[in-house]
């Protein structure tokens, strides 16, 4: 044996290195592979990546807020010591950076179907990216540039525009030859590709809203809502009954699922949250309890609904007279996560009409917006009641736009996009009537409503220091500094 | 010169002719100058490898024949030869070496040269050393003996990694360990998943010697793998004579080093109020009726450690063999924590011809380890620091078995109580077992008196199974199902080593010795990892009985060719000049860039022979040395593409690895330049031995994190400089030496600084990416600054550095982080102290450093749980913060404003500031205490026994330190979290201490 190793390593001496050396391939990996690989990834990520964005901004738009009153980023807004900001590297390597190699498997073997959603999910994610962070980098990302340019936020929008756009051509060109879509590659709409063009227009419907008050685009928005409805189902990503593992658990549960080692800054701590008086009055029909709000949450030990001031901590109080915040309807370990809701395009309609002047459309839409979550919470039998309650505007004419946006509130509970309408309307008492600034905000804020997360210090602050500078994202006023869509806005202050 | 290689080649036939006429010859060597006898003197039969060295009494015997000439060779003492002729009893006294160094050590690819004509520094540490360390991690065993070594074990757990570097660390990102050696065969040291360091398998009482090779000259003959320096390790041989039969065992004692300290006053909760769900101490003061457990000192054990080591050596002037066997099993002092070795050795010589000779050596090991399962950042104590004192944490289970609570959380949901350290140490166990087999051999032929062919073979194979398991109940919404994490890593080093040696003697004054050499080598590492969740049957602890499971597989390949030559040319023994030259192709690098070159050059001059008179009575020996090298470096295997993960959520598939791929990368080259001196002073009472070095590391292949905007999370680059330099110093002196007591002192100092010089783009730091622990704080390299340095947030403060203060009276913090302190001491030194009268010996080793600043996560973590211990003192204290308040008009005035020290104050500003645990510390430590008595002789003979002797060990017996946490040993992640960059050497974050511990030690010999 030792003889036979001695001339085979010999042999090596004299010839053949090349072939010897030719071993630098990875044997358990490929640099390619065809679409339909690639899709589940995408959706799976987008659906983690909406969680987190909920989980984050449940607290500040005060559906919850902190048992203690003391948590640095939901309480008081201090990013100062912050080690990851997850949404960042979600968006950009979990999401579009799949979603961005998806369309380039799916174009160099024709597949417009893979393409077109790709491209879809590719503009839902970097506008709900974009709605977090303001500036990013958009037409240097994927480029292989290691400090990519941060471009200013109407460009991002137009770029989702352009891949909504790009998105439904593909989708139109889509033929029975491309690779086949079932429900094993796209949970959400098993390759259903009429409901992914309606996606594709509620984005763009999500996207105008944003920017209509300041270029008058009210129109626009009902347009795109107007080709959204026909093919419309709801872009639902579902978790089963009985999970396999941590990553089939919906990260709102009660399960406090921690798949991997990146999911454990985004866990949820409602065990360690209570509802806030803002989001309690919302739900207070004259004494009695709005009866969505026992769809929402369990009941505490003591049976009662006790509330707090955001970032008040409940001193004195037991945590065995809040509600319990799990294993309502979003807070399940099997809820659903819904990318974009029913009620959501109902609220849309109705504040794109109601600026637009056609009221009767606007109460109609907000109607619908209300039947419809108390459909969902399994309520049915008292939306009647609720409806003739004065908690509803009765006609037309009585509408006002804190009827819509304080119903899309309830509607949307822990959905991310409601952080969007507060920063439109500048959280103003109009529009959110009893909304109070939190009394632990940092001082330095010095009484600033906050505007956007900064970017991930891990990365873009170590990594692209020189746009972090020229942006001024470094200040630790950066976070209350307003949005594009914010300065612009013509919304009631 | 040509009549004495006749003269020699007669002989070696003379000695072929007369082999059957050998016979015993016996004798003692004593020391010229005193007659003080000598131990461990080398008496070799010359022209042969046959040999025996002088026991404690300078006697020595050999079987020899009338015709051979025995060599008569001691450290520091001139070689004698003596012909055996008709003589039985050969008495030699040596005479301390004047003019020359006859000691050989062990250089790169185990050439073993002169001390005399070493260009470079190395240093050498002989079985003794080794063993009397009692540390059966010999990396550990370097500490505080070798200069120029940074050793740092992650704790006192049984089988914890150790890392260790040599003159600094090299590489940003990259590994930064030394090579290590056996018999000229390289060896993995490899820790994976916080496993212990795979060199830590070698039995250290199978070594007979360690040489260090720390810079790159004495490295660059290794090549790549080298580029951090080298260990070479040589095992133990046979000698020829009478069968000899060793055994010793030992039994250890350990307990638990120096801890941090927590309060004794507080509950818990949180602002003064009670609260029985937290481990946060905010609470009320306890009362006196409540009882506060002792659980941080209740929970560890007194360890014990039994080891057994016995061989059998012996052999024929053609033949000789060795074969050790040896078992160790330490018990830690974390329950059930335990590490175990079982080793064989067996090692060969065969003369087939007087010109050629084959030895091998194979060796088997398997290792044990168990322990609770941790991190990898460290963190094994931080429940028990913070348990809740009015519970007591040993009382772990309820009477059916299961997880006793400390608290129902209010969902319900027992999966989110947390996990008693107990509990998780007796059910969440993690086992590490390895198989390993070291193979190699080594053929030598020598056709002409000055020309050899050496060729070596060897290969290291070794399969690692880990299993973790976290037993139903415990905490977390998988874990409380059950849990297994379990990898198989099959790992393979083969190596081929052919070497040509010409050593010529031209003339009298003139030596030349070339050397060309041709080099293969082949890593291969495959990792198949299984996970899972949801037992179905609460007791079966295999992967067939989880609900869920998945898998992935790691392979990696690496192969290197190299060819590489020597020269070195000794004219008139007082100039030495070497030249080395190697040439790599690497697997690794794309094909345009892999191959790549890189040279040495050094001198030596050894002026101590041109001097005469009373100068040359002082300096006995005297030399000066330089020498400036090169060292290449490839890349990680499989780094060139960006390749494609699983996805393990609904429906499957690939997504994105982590890794951007890089087509273009090249070798990165590390030069030195590194000038010494070796002075042995009147008779080697004084010998000192300097050493300046200067290191850069260019073009570096580090793989930063890039911004995610890439689509892709690390990038691997050429990018980055390194700059090293320091001293190393090593002093001994000979203090007495009369015939019955011999006492000598070594001291030995090293100081590295290190500094940053270029980054990556735009990035002006360089996050260690494992092991973080805090946020305010983390083991960071900054751009102009130290490589091990901490980057974290300080107190807001105006041009002067005085703290700011706002109205209210509390500091602001300036959250923006920056460079805060220097992980590496400024100077590390040892002193070591062997004194022996009559036949008791005893040495100690004291070491320390200074200067060192370390992050102490712990104490941040301690404060902001209000466990701290100085919560007792300040806790609701009312102080004014030393800073000032800024005026209207922009000036400062000194702060008023009391504030109360509470929780507010400690968590929503002390613990913000990065600085207040950054610690610069010293330390000073008594490292080995031994005391060895070797039983008379004449008691020993009756009972057919030849040597014993009997010894008493302390390890860790003292430790004088200002640092505030206890140990300030700490490495959180160890070499297993990654072992990259600059590591978390200096950063404490609740790991297990050091261990105190004593030895028995019984050794026999027959």
């Amino acid at each position: 044996m030792k003889k036979y190793f001695i001339l085979f390593l010999s042999a090596f001496i004299f010839w053949g290195c090349e072939d010897f050396l030719d071993v630098n391939t990875s044997l358990d990996s490929d640099e390619t592979t065809t679409p339909n690989y690639m899709l589940p990834a995408v959706l799976g990520n987008m659906a983690y990546a909406h969680y987190a964005h909920g989980e984050t901004t449940a607290y500040i738009t005060q559906y919850v807020t902190t048992e203690y009153g003391t948590h640095a980023v939901k309480d008081r807004w201090d990013y100062r010591s912050v080690l990851r900001i997850n949404a960042w590297r979600r968006h950009y390597f979990d999401v579009a950076g799949n979603a961005n190699k998806m369309i380039l498997f799916a174009q160099e073997e024709g597949s417009k179907n893979y393409a077109g959603v790709g491209k879809i999910m590719m503009a839902f994610s970097f506008l709900t990216a974009t709605d977090l962070f303001g500036d990013m980098p958009v037409l240097d990302a994927f480029s292989g540039d290691y400090n990519p340019r941060y471009n200013a936020q109407d460009t991002v929008y137009m770029e989702v525009n352009k891949w909504l756009t790009e998105g439904l051509a593909d989708l139109d060109q889509a033929s029975a030859e491309n690779r086949a879509m079932t429900s094993n590659e796209d949970h959400i709409f098993a390759g259903n590709l009429t409901n992914w063009k309606s996606f594709a227009h509620a984005i763009r419907a999500r996207m105008l809203l944003h920017t209509a008050n300041f270029q008058g685009g009210y129109q626009a928005v009902l347009d795109a809502i107007d080709q959204a409805r026909p093919g419309w189902s709801e872009p639902l990503y579902a978790f089963p009954d009985q999970a396999a593992n941590d990553w089939e658990i919906n990260l709102w549960g009660p399960a406090r699922a921690n798949p991997q080692w990146d999911f454990a800054d985004i866990r949820n701590m409602l065990t360690n949250s209570v509802h806030t008086n803002f989001f309690m009055n919302a739900m207070n029909l004259s004494g009695a309890h709005d009866p969505r709000l026992y769809k929402l949450t369990t009941p505490g030990k003591n049976g009662n609904y006790f509330s707090i001031p955001a970032s008040a901590g409940i001193g004195a109080l037991s945590m065995d007279d809040f509600a319990v915040l799990y294993n309502g309807y979003w807070t399940s370990d099997n809820s659903p996560l819904i990318l974009i809701t029913d009620e959501e395009l109902y609220f849309i309609e109705a504040e794109a009409a109601f600026y637009a002047n056609d009221r009767g459309r606007a109460w109609q839409a907000y109607l619908n917006g209300i039947q419809r979550n108390f459909n969902r919470l399994g309520v049915p039998e008292a939306y009647i009641p609720y409806s003739n309650s004065p908690a509803v505007a009765q006609n037309a004419d009585e509408l006002e736009i804190f009827d819509i946006m304080m119903q899309k509130y309830i509607a949307l509970y822990f959905q991310p996009e409601v952080w969007v309408d507060m920063r439109r309307y500048k959280y103003s008492t109009q529009a959110y009537p009893g909304l109070q600034y939190p009394e632990n905000a940092l001082e330095l804020y010095d009484g600033q409503w906050i505007q956007r997360l900064p970017y991930d210090p891990q990365t873009e602050y170590i990594y692209n220091p020189n746009e972090i500078e020229r942006l001024g994202a470094r200040e630790d006023t950066w976070v209350v500094t307003p949005l594009w869509w914010v300065v612009n806005s013509t919304l009631s202050n | 010169m040509k009549k004495t290689l006749v003269l020699l080649g007669l002989m070696l036939l003379m000695t072929v002719q007369l082999l059957g006429q050998a016979r015993q010859v016996t004798g003692t060597v004593t020391d010229a100058l005193d007659g003080t006898t000598l131990i461990g003197v080398t008496v070799l039969i010359k022209g042969t490898t046959t040999g025996a060295t002088t026991d404690i009494n300078g006697r020595y015997q050999i079987n020899a024949s009338p015709a051979d000439v025995l060599i008569f060779r001691f450290v520091g003492m001139e070689s004698v030869e003596e012909q055996v002729g008709e003589r039985s009893v050969i008495n030699v006294a040596l005479v301390p070496s004047a003019t020359t160094l006859q000691q050989v050590v062990v250089t790169a690819l185990g050439i073993e040269r002169e001390v005399r004509t070493l260009t470079y520094n190395v240093q050498n540490m002989n079985s003794e050393d080794i063993l009397s360390s009692r540390q059966e991690n010999l990396v550990n065993a370097l500490q505080g003996r070798v200069s120029g070594v940074q050793i740092t074990s992650t704790g006192g757990a049984p089988g914890a990694a150790s890392e260790i570097i040599l003159r600094g660390a090299t590489s940003v990102d990259g590994e930064n360990q030394p090579l290590f050696v056996i018999d000229g065969i390289p060896i993995s040291n490899a820790s994976v998943r916080g496993t212990t360091n795979r060199a830590a398998d070698i039995n250290p009482s199978d070594i007979e010697s360690m040489s260090i090779l720390k810079g790159a000259a004495a490295a660059a003959l290794y090549g790549i793998d080298a580029a951090n320096g080298a260990i070479i390790i040589t095992t133990k041989r046979g000698k020829e004579g009478a069968i000899s039969v060793g055994l010793s065992t030992s039994t250890t004692l350990s307990q638990v080093g120096l801890l941090h300290q927590v309060q004794n006053n507080y509950s818990t909760g949180s602002a003064g109020l009670f609260n029985p769900r937290t481990f946060s101490h905010w609470g009320p003061p306890l009362l006196r009726s409540d009882h506060a457990y002792d659980n941080l000192g209740n929970f560890f054990e007194t360890g014990m450690a039994n080891k057994v080591d016995a061989n059998v050596s012996g052999g024929t002037s053609n033949m000789t063999y060795y074969l050790a066997l040896s078992s160790l099993g330490d018990d830690g002092i974390v329950p059930n924590t335990f590490y175990g070795r079982n080793s064989a050795m067996l090692t060969g010589t065969l003369k087939i011809s007087p010109k050629i000779s084959l030895t091998t050596s194979s060796s088997i090991m398997k290792t044990n380890n168990q322990t609770g399962i941790f991190s990898a950042s460290g963190g094994w104590l931080m429940n028990v620091y913070r348990w809740p004192r009015w519970d007591n944490m040993v009382d772990y289970l309820n009477t059916d078995g299961s997880e006793r609570n400390v608290w129902i959380p209010l969902s319900g949901n027992l999966a989110e109580a947390p996990d008693n350290p107990m509990w998780s140490a007796y059910h969440q166990v993690r086992k590490d077992n390895v198989s390993r087999n070291i193979n190699s051999f080594n053929l030598t032929y020598q056709p002409l008196e000055w020309l050899t062919v050496n060729y070596t073979a060897g290969r290291d194979y070794f399969q690692q199974h880990y299993k973790a398991v976290s037993e139903p109940g415990s905490a977390g919404s998988a874990a409380y199902e059950g849990a297994i994490s379990e990898f198989d890593r099959e790992s393979e080093k083969i190596t081929s080593t052919l070497v040509v040696t010409a050593d010529y003697d031209f003339t009298d004054k003139l030596r030349v010795t070339a050397l060309a050499g041709h080099n293969l080598q082949s890593d291969f590492a495959r990792n198949t990892f299984v996970e899972g969740e949801r037992f179905r049957n609460p007791t079966l602890h295999s992967i067939n009985n989880l609900r869920e499971i998945r898998n992935s597989q790691s392979t990696a390949n690496r192969r290197i060719i190299g060819v590489f030559g020597d020269l070195t040319i000794d004219y008139g023994r007082f100039l030495v000049l070497g030249v080395t030259g190697r040439n790599d192709w690497s697997s690794t690098l794309p094909f345009a860039n892999r191959s790549f070159f890189y040279p040495s050059y050094s001198a030596a001059f050894i002026f101590s022979e041109l001097l005469d008179g009373q100068m040359a009575r002082v300096f006995s020996f005297a030399k000066l040395r330089a020498s400036f090298a090169q060292v290449g470096k490839d890349a990680p295997p499989h780094r060139l593409t960006q390749t494609l993960e699983q996805f393990y959520g609904i429906g499957g598939g690939w997504k994105n690895g982590a890794f951007a791929g890089n087509p273009i990368l090249r070798p990165e080259i590390t030069k030195e330049i590194e000038i010494g001196t070796d002075l042995r002073l009147w008779n080697g009472l004084f010998t000192i031995d300097f050493t300046y070095y200067q290191r850069e590391s260019n073009d570096q292949i580090i793989q930063p994190r890039v911004t995610p905007v890439t689509g892709a999370i690390l990038q691997t680059v050429n990018s980055g400089s390194v700059e090293n330099k320091g001293i190393e110093l090593l002093f001994g002196t000979r203090i007495l030496k009369t015939e019955d007591i011999h006492w000598e002192i070594t001291l030995n100092g090293f100081g590295n600084r290190s500094k940053l010089t270029k980054l990556f783009g735009d990035l002006v730091e360089f996050p260690v990416t494992y092991g973080q622990v805090s946020s305010q704080a983390i083991a960071s390299s900054w751009l102009g600054e130290a490589l091990f340095g901490i980057v974290g947030t300080d107190y807001e403060r105006n041009d002067e550095g005085q703290v700011i203060v706002n109205e209210d009276g509390y500091p602001f913090i300036d959250s923006e982080k920056r460079y805060i302190g220097n992980r590496e001491p400024k100077l590390y030194y040892g002193f070591s102290n062997d004194f022996r009268y009559g036949n008791l010996e005893f040495s100690f080793l004291v070491d320390g450093a200074y200067g060192a600043q370390l992050l102490n996560a712990t104490s941040q973590f301690l404060i902001s749980s209000g466990n701290h211990v100085m919560m007792e003192e300040y806790r609701n204290q009312e102080f004014v913060f030393e800073g000032v308040v800024e005026m209207p008009d922009g000036s400062y005035a000194a702060n008023t404003k009391p504030i109360v020290m509470n929780q507010t104050f400690f968590n929503n500003y002390y613990i913000l500031a990065g600085t207040n645990f950054v610690e610069e510390v010293a330390w000073v430590r008594l490292r080995n205490v031994s005391l060895t008595y070797y039983i008379p002789r004449q008691w020993l003979s009756r009972i057919r026994i030849q040597d014993a002797s009997l010894n008493v060990n302390f390890q860790n017996l003292l430790l004088l330190t200002n640092y505030s946490g206890g140990d300030p040993e700490v490495n959180n992640a160890g070499p297993g979290g990654g072992a990259s960059g600059a590591g978390t050497m200096g950063v404490d974050y609740f790991q297990v201490p050091p261990r105190k511990a004593v030895t028995f030690g019984l050794n026999l010999k027959f």
